[in-house]
């Protein structure tokens, strides 16, 4: 009983709450770190996946394994490595000033997301290369020009991993609170790091349900825009 | 196949506006301010989670910001999670509540000019019919009757097990009681979360147990109904007294730390005005003072509180209490109360 009160409650409240600067602010604050986290990741995912999946070398099936597995790695075990990388006293990144700062969570989230990415991309590479290397090569095309083929093809599924990587990253709270630290300022917006998600945990644990959940709206609405669209990818990429 | 791609690369283009947008935003910003001020300082303050719960930080920042064109970047963390990110070099300050932490962190090098500015009491709570019969007892009685109904298999405590503060004051509170805390937690009415204060409450209401909780977690959540099953039930009693302090990083151990700053900032915390802004703070919210100010208490030796102060937030070397020992006091003309042992004690 209680609890479906509240729900009412806060949501009728939330309503209300949705378009205050205080949570529009935090919303587009989370856009812009995850979505610099998904091109900061592409710009080292793509690369690198692109020679994995081109390319028969010994120990490919090793370094899939590998991404394969970095993929399923907790935000917090993350969140944990990378406090340690980020502390200016002994952390191998501690001179960039990383630490509870808003570059610390996107190179972080660049991190998290690169493993998810690249295994998407390797996997849609090879699945094109299988197809279109002895098409390309019967048709008299050479090297150069099968290999551009290949990636022309391959492009739908290099966006869609980007989609899919900043829905991860959007909604991921252990490195956003670990590395974050939830900062929010009033007015000081380069100082901020506070996003959906910590703000959501915060607000809940102070028991501000109706921001909670307007935060919560916010979030699962771009969550919702962003699976729909992986969703028309995928099916136009099918057929 | 042109198509979907074409779509695809509006869709990519429209993230990456919103990140520009957002970008141009907050780079315009300093250039739109700095006309009028200068770049402002930015000191990165660990805390409590009492502290931070109830939005004492927030109000600070925010004040500070305003008036002072000061960034306080306040870290929740635990008093144990505020030591180690002071250590570690992330913080210009901590704030935190647990004296003998706060002494070790004092004489590994790391801290100096720790200055008592608030307290408030700790509190037992249960449920509301009270199964071990706790009610209106001092906090050390309670805890000996908590333990005999739980043996009965009449009560459940739950513990937060978590390091912090008031996880401290606990095992401290244990202690004068009698019990080894390790000790304890193998018994069966003895539950620890490892979770921070509100999450440690709710789960106390949902199994009708006793828990220890800080007064101000304790009210926002009551005032919000998530607690109807717990009472506030032992409030009162010198072995609750939960002292807040503020530890100004050493900069000769740490370099590159704001020290002049951090200094400015504990200054305010314990001048007449810092003092008033603490007592009213969640008065028009809660309709009571959370922080109560613990410099007039101290300096007028207001009985018996002062002395409740000095037992439970002061370091005890020698034939004195020390509010912060001499050796650790760094380049502050700030003054700091030391009272005589047998002064308190007598």
């Amino acid at each position: 009983m209680l609890i479906v009160e509240y729900i009412i409650k806060g949501f009728l409240e939330a309503l209300d709450l949705i378009h205050h600067p205080y949570i529009l602010d935090i919303a587009c604050r989370s856009l812009k770190v995850s979505g610099s986290a998904t091109i900061l990741s592409l710009f080292f995912s793509v690369p690198i996946s692109i020679l994995i999946g081109l390319y028969e070398f010994k120990g490919k099936m090793i370094i899939k394994n590998l991404i394969n597995t970095f993929a399923g790695i907790p935000t917090v075990i993350w969140g944990l490595i990378l406090y340690l990388m980020y502390v200016p006293n002994g952390g191998i990144l501690g001179k960039f000033d990383l630490l509870y700062n808003v570059k610390g969570i996107i190179l972080g989230q660049a991190l998290l997301i690169t493993p998810l990415i690249s295994s998407i991309i390797i996997d849609a590479i090879e699945k094109t290369e299988k197809i279109f290397r002895k098409l390309c090569y019967t048709l008299g095309a050479n090297e150069f020009q099968t290999i551009k083929t290949i990636l022309k093809e391959s492009l739908p599924w290099i966006l869609l991993s980007g989609i899919i990587g900043f829905n991860r990253a959007i909604s991921e709270l252990g490195i956003a609170l670990t590395i974050g630290g939830n900062v929010y300022v009033p007015g000081a917006s380069d100082f901020n790091t506070r996003v959906l998600t910590t703000a959501i945990q915060m607000h809940t644990v102070r028991a501000e349900f109706s921001t909670a959940i307007a935060l919560g709206i916010i979030l699962l609405t771009i969550i919702l825009i962003v699976n729909f669209i992986t969703n028309y990818i995928k099916k136009s990429i099918e057929t | 196949m042109k198509k979907i791609i074409y779509c695809l690369l509006v869709i990519l283009s429209v993230i990456l506006a919103a990140g520009c947008v957002n970008q141009g935003g907050t780079t315009n910003q300093p250039t739109n301010t700095g006309m009028t001020e200068e770049k402002p300082k930015v000191l990165t303050i660990s805390t409590t989670t009492s502290v931070y719960n109830t939005g004492l930080t927030e109000a600070l920042a925010q004040k500070f910001k305003k008036d002072y064109n000061i960034i306080l970047k306040f870290i929740p963390n635990g008093t144990g999670g505020a030591i180690k990110d002071a250590e570690s070099g992330a913080s210009d300050a901590i704030i935190v509540h647990a004296v003998s932490e706060e002494a070790k962190f004092l004489n590994e090098g790391y801290g100096v000019n720790r200055k008592v500015f608030a307290y408030n009491f700790f509190i037992i709570v249960g449920p509301k019919d009270d199964p071990a019969h706790i009610k209106g007892l001092n906090p050390i009685e309670a805890l000996k009757r908590i333990y005999k109904a739980g043996e009965e298999g009449k009560a459940i405590w739950v513990s937060r097990d978590d390091k912090s503060g008031t996880n401290v004051k606990e095992i401290t509170l244990w202690k004068l009681a009698g019990y080894n805390y390790d000790e304890l937690k193998t018994k069966k009415w003895f539950r620890t979360t490892g979770e921070g204060m509100g999450d440690t409450l709710k789960y106390t209401n949902e199994v009708k147990g006793y828990t220890l909780s800080d007064i101000a977690t304790f009210l926002v959540y009551k005032k919000e109904g998530i607690i109807p099953n717990l009472e506030k039930l032992v409030d009162k009693g010198e072995s609750l007294t939960n002292v807040y302090a503020i530890i100004i990083v050493n900069p000769n151990k740490i370099k590159g730390k704001d020290f002049k700053t951090a200094m400015f900032l504990e200054k305010w915390l314990v001048s007449e005005k810092g003092q008033k802004f603490l007592e009213e703070f969640g008065k028009d919210k809660y309709g009571t003072t959370l922080f109560y100010p613990a410099v007039n208490v101290l300096e007028e030796k207001k009985e018996p509180i002062y002395k409740w102060i000095v037992k439970n937030g002061f370091i005890k070397e020698g034939d004195y209490y020390y509010e912060c020992p001499e050796k650790f006091i760094y380049n502050t003309t700030l003054k700091f109360f030391k009272f005589p042992v047998s002064e308190i004690e007598g």
